[in-house]
């Protein structure tokens, strides 16, 4: 029976041990060397940790990462992926907060002191060539019997609004279900080869690597620089004969606005999916020029719902659309742009439903209501955090019948006339940028914490992709004379390099509302609409 | 006055960074790759020209010199 994704890993490993499952620039890894390197891996750990605990895995994003974390899930332990760009404070947080006692890492990382002990650390490098002894596998099969699909799989630390990053869990059933989601949805077999973007620590990179895992498909980890050289980086999908991506949409945008496909067209791809940022219309159309015969999706999801929760697969109709919309404005784009891209209908085995502010189910197309999910893609919380999991993770008000629990996810949407969600917005300060969900008030948190400032308000400039902080600062000082690199480097400290702001601007005084609350719309008419 | 406009966009980028003396800005990671996209959106914008996929070279970003280069080519 195959009930977590070892499982159906191990039927892939069955037809295509010798096949190349991930590479990148310096080494390539096959579904064999995953599995035996990870028995190694997992042997190490399951002697030290008991089943069902967190190991932390930091290091740089590599095939070898990947095994290190089937070596954790082999264990019957869960892994937390970290960012190793990410500042030592927000990472002891991680740590303490989860209350991993072990971690993985590469020598080519440095890993802060303290915050492990010395047998609490395991090099990747050091775990590699060994072999696993008969005691071993005895304890690996002894966890292996004692794993069930409802313990945890990974932990991916989301931004969140107090200031404190919250640990999302999520467990084996929801893991199997969405690469299985995701293979069968999208045609996935041995002869997809994917082009990853999404970081190993952002749960947008999971479907990639389940799904290849699961299906036998070959992914590269696309070099990061190339994500700066348009032209460079399309020759490189044409050289390994990319046929998948899965990138984020300022990622798309990008390779349009610099004309990139009258240099150099993508050949081989035939499947193109976005998520995680709204996929402007104008931006879209030029993809579909590219590659007329190529399917393309948008697909939308909080982490607490494991990646996806909803998908739709651009149709003909849609796109004629579209391109009607274009013509009848002769050329000018921006008519196209009012026109959205749906999020679509729920994923396989999952239910999103719309609640309005009477926790009354929408059902006619046209009004706003708040997205909300029920089924087996639901985490069970946040870690070591009961308080928070409580606000989002609810009693589902339709059902009073038994305990069922859904996720308010805070975003709203409407339904079109075809019965697609359309997404509107979040309720919240929390923002996307740069593919990362970021709360305002986390950046707002660490700006008063700096001890540079007394009060900050973070606003998001969407139209240039940019996060501008307002503070008033604790020094009586005129107005732009005080230490602002000073407070830069103290958020540098403190906040990952996604999360700072481009631009801090020191304000006598904080605009109010009428109730005594920071204006954040007031800075946004005076600063960003001029 | 080109330079100086160049230079803000680039230390507003990379703060409490000496982008003068600096000659491999992209090679040597000092500008992060989502960074480029947001320098070249930056110049089109603020000198109202077009940079197209095959500018966007690692020669043509390594410097303030060579991005002051690219804008100049770019304008006459």
């Amino acid at each position: 029976m195959i009930n977590t994704v070892l499982d159906a890993f191990e039927i892939t490993l069955d037809r295509y041990p010798d096949a190349p499952a991930f590479e990148d620039e310096n080494s390539a890894l096959t579904f064999r060397d995953l599995y035996t390197g990870s028995q190694v891996i997992a042997s190490r750990l399951a002697a030290a940790l008991p089943p069902r605990t967190p190991v932390l895995v930091y290091m740089p994003k590599s095939p070898e990462m990947i095994r290190a974390f089937l070596g954790v899930l082999y264990a019957g332990c869960y892994y937390i992926p970290a960012d190793t760009d990410m500042p030592a404070e927000r990472l002891s947080h991680i740590i303490g907060t989860s209350g991993a006692k072990a971690v993985i890492c590469s020598r080519s990382v440095s890993l802060p002191s303290d915050l492990f002990t010395d047998s609490g650390i395991y090099y990747a490098e050091d775990l590699a060539d060994a072999e696993p002894g008969p005691e071993d596998l005895s304890l690996l099969s002894v966890r292996r019997a004692g794993l069930t699909d409802a313990d945890p799989a990974y932990a991916i630390f989301t931004s969140g609004s107090t200031g404190m990053p919250k640990g999302v869990l999520i467990r084996h059933s929801s893991l199997l279900k969405l690469a299985q989601w995701f293979v069968e949805t999208f045609g996935i077999d041995n002869t997809e080869i994917l082009a990853n973007q999404n970081a190993f620590f952002f749960d947008g990179s999971v479907k990639e690597i389940y799904g290849t895992l699961i299906s036998g498909a070959h992914m590269y980890i696309v070099p990061r620089k190339l994500f700066a050289l348009p032209a460079r980086l399309i020759a490189y999908l044409n050289e390994i004969g990319a046929t998948l991506i899965n990138w984020m949409p300022s990622i798309l945008c990008m390779i349009v606005k610099f004309k990139t496909f009258a240099k150099v067209r993508p050949e081989t791809v035939r499947k193109v999916l976005f998520a995680g940022e709204v996929m402007p219309v104008p931006q879209f159309l030029e993809w579909h020029r590219a590659l007329p015969d190529a399917l393309f999706a948008n697909l939308y999801g909080p982490t607490e719902a494991t990646v996806d929760s909803t998908y739709y697969i651009v149709g003909n109709a849609f796109i004629e659309k579209c391109e009607a919309a274009l013509a009848a404005s002769s050329g000018d784009t921006s008519a196209a742009g009012s026109l959205s891209i749906p999020i679509g209908r729920p994923c396989s085995n999952t239910d999103v439903f719309l609640l309005d502010e009477d926790d009354q189910p929408v059902l006619r197309p046209g009004i706003a209501g708040e997205i909300c999910i029920r089924g087996t893609c639901l985490s069970p919380g946040y870690i070591n955090d009961p308080e928070r999991t409580a606000e989002v993770f609810v009693q589902n008000p339709l059902n009073s019948g038994y305990e069922e629990r859904i996720y308010r996810t805070g975003d709203y949407a409407r339904y079109n006339e075809e019965g697609d969600l359309v997404f509107i917005g979040r309720r919240d300060s929390q923002i996307k940028h740069m593919d990362h969900r970021i709360e305002l008030g986390e950046i707002e948190e660490a700006i008063s914490r700096s001890g540079q400032a007394a009060r900050a308000c973070a606003v998001y400039d969407a139209g240039r992709g940019r996060i501008i902080a307002f503070y008033e600062s604790v020094a009586d000082v005129p107005d732009g004379t005080d230490d602002q690199e000073q407070l830069i480097n103290g958020l540098k400290e403190i906040l990952p390099a996604y999360m700072l702001p481009r631009k801090l601007v020191r304000l006598s005084a904080l605009p109010l509302t009428p109730g005594g609350k920071i204006d954040r719309q007031a800075l946004i008419n005076t600063y960003l609409n001029q | 006055m080109i330079r100086k406009q160049i230079l803000e966009i680039l230390e507003e980028v990379c703060p409490g960074v000496d982008i003068e003396s600096q000659t491999a800005l992209f090679d040597d990671g000092i500008i992060a790759s989502f960074d480029v996209i947001h320098i070249m959106s930056e110049l089109m914008d603020v000198f109202n020209i077009e940079i197209d996929a095959d500018d966007i070279e690692p020669e043509n970003i390594n410097s303030l010199d060579a991005l002051v280069n690219l804008v100049e080519s770019r304008l006459s």
